[in-house]
């Protein structure tokens, strides 16, 4: 018995050694002769297990076994991400030192692309080449074809000169008819084409 | 000649045995080997870890994880452990020290973010309540409920130190020495705060006492 409940409580027992007795699992001898004593330790008694069931249940509520399970493998998962290794991803760019199989993996998708790409362009241009065929050709009907009959031949392109000497040869004879006479002393100081070329071919 | 049977190991032996094992396998690289025994002490001890974090932090989700980090933090600072101590109390004190943390930083975040969700009565909701839990009836899950509610504000009144006493000695029931080596008081304060716990909530939850929301509800309120 404590000396403050000896002097100050008349030898009843205070509700702190109530407490102190059931957590310490003890029974004081001053319960067995004295009932109110014995009545108030049964009510502490009771109010603590009471309070101790509820807060547990209502834990026990919270944390239902699928949740602990739940719980238990994320913990292991943790553990196992701390124990392994950190592990480094490669960019993405293709580059000469890595590894054949990732240039394989990457070259594949790039593969397939420009397949895709190649054949739209060869669609492109055959569709290009049929369509422009298709835009210039004309069915050729009886109305048009009277109308080609009646227009005049286009005149004839002029003869090409076989060679210089003979273009020259003409420009000669056209430039050599002088038609105004206050001009011919000119037209003999000057020398003809043919002449100059003559010239120059024998230098 | 009969052979004399031993003794059934004590959880602290079982506890201390399997720690060596753990950090034995960790020494020599064999992590596979080091989680699967280490999967023995969280299974053990994984249900009043819960407990003690579900009554500290009074939020499930957040009880969760605080429980996940302790057994986390344990496996990786194992080292450190030394087998003269009960491994539940160097457990419980990563535990409460990772609770403590969760609340400090519950209240920085409470100072920025909207009200949880409270009820009619302006209780707040706690999320808790709403996973499905066992009782025969609906009534008698009503009346636990409310029970469940009035110790929570009850508890919730207490000074932060007490709480966690009293928590540590009723719920988890834990000798006075013990909570004094995870709470590192004196064991004579750890009594004293029991006793005062105990006076507190049992004149809060006396029949003519009213009940008024808990102390984060009326901070959500202001």
């Amino acid at each position: 018995m404590r000396i403050a409940d000896a002097i100050l409580r008349r030898g009843h027992l205070s509700e702190d050694a109530l407490v102190e007795a059931w957590y310490a699992g003890t029974h004081p001898a001053h319960l067995d002769s004295c009932d109110l004593c014995a009545e108030r330790a049964l009510e502490v008694s009771r109010w603590l297990e009471q309070t101790r069931e509820l807060g547990v249940s209502e834990a026990d509520a919270a944390f239902p076994a699928e949740r602990l399970a739940a719980q238990q493998s994320q913990i292991l998962r943790k553990l196992e991400q701390l124990d392994r290794p950190a592990k480094l991803l490669s960019f993405p760019r293709v580059s000469p030192a890595a590894p054949a199989q990732h240039i394989e993996m990457v070259g594949h998708d790039h593969r397939v692309s420009s397949r895709w790409i190649a054949a739209a362009a060869a669609a492109g241009l055959i569709l290009g080449v049929i369509g422009g065929r298709l835009s210039t050709w004309q069915p050729a009907s009886p109305a048009s074809r009277a109308a080609a009959v009646q227009t005049t031949p286009a005149p004839k392109a002029p003869e090409t000169w076989r060679n210089d000497d003979a273009a020259d040869l003409l420009l000669d004879t056209e430039v050599g008819q002088p038609q105004i006479h206050s001009l011919s002393a000119i037209d003999t100081l000057t020398p003809q084409v043919t002449v100059a070329r003559a010239s120059s071919r024998r230098r | 000649m009969t052979e004399a049977s031993s003794p059934p190991l004590t959880t602290r032996e079982l506890d201390a045995c399997v720690a060596i094992d753990v950090k034995a396998h960790q020494a020599a690289g064999r992590s596979d080997a080091a989680r699967e025994r280490f999967a023995e002490l969280v299974e053990r001890h994984q249900r009043r870890a819960a407990r003690i974090a579900f009554h500290y932090l009074r939020e499930a989700a957040d009880a969760d994880e605080a429980v996940q980090d302790a057994f986390v933090k344990s496996y990786v600072h194992l080292g450190t452990f030394r087998e003269d101590l009960p491994f539940e109390v160097w457990f419980t004190r990563i535990l409460i020290n990772g609770c403590l943390d969760r609340l400090k930083a519950r209240r920085r975040r409470e100072r920025w973010m909207a009200p949880p969700p409270t009820d009619a009565m302006g209780v707040e909701r706690d999320p808790a309540e709403y996973l499905p839990s066992r009782g025969p009836s609906p009534e008698d899950l009503v009346l636990l409920g409310e029970r469940r509610e009035q110790l929570s504000v009850a508890l919730a009144k207490l000074p932060e130190r007490q709480r966690l006493i009293f928590m540590l000695s009723h719920f988890d029931g834990r000798t006075s020495r013990e909570v004094s080596v995870m709470t590192g008081l004196n064991e004579s304060t750890v009594r004293v705060h029991l006793f005062r716990a105990i006076r507190r909530l049992r004149s809060l939850l006396a029949p003519g006492a009213s009940h008024t929301p808990s102390g984060r509800s009326r901070r959500a309120h202001r």
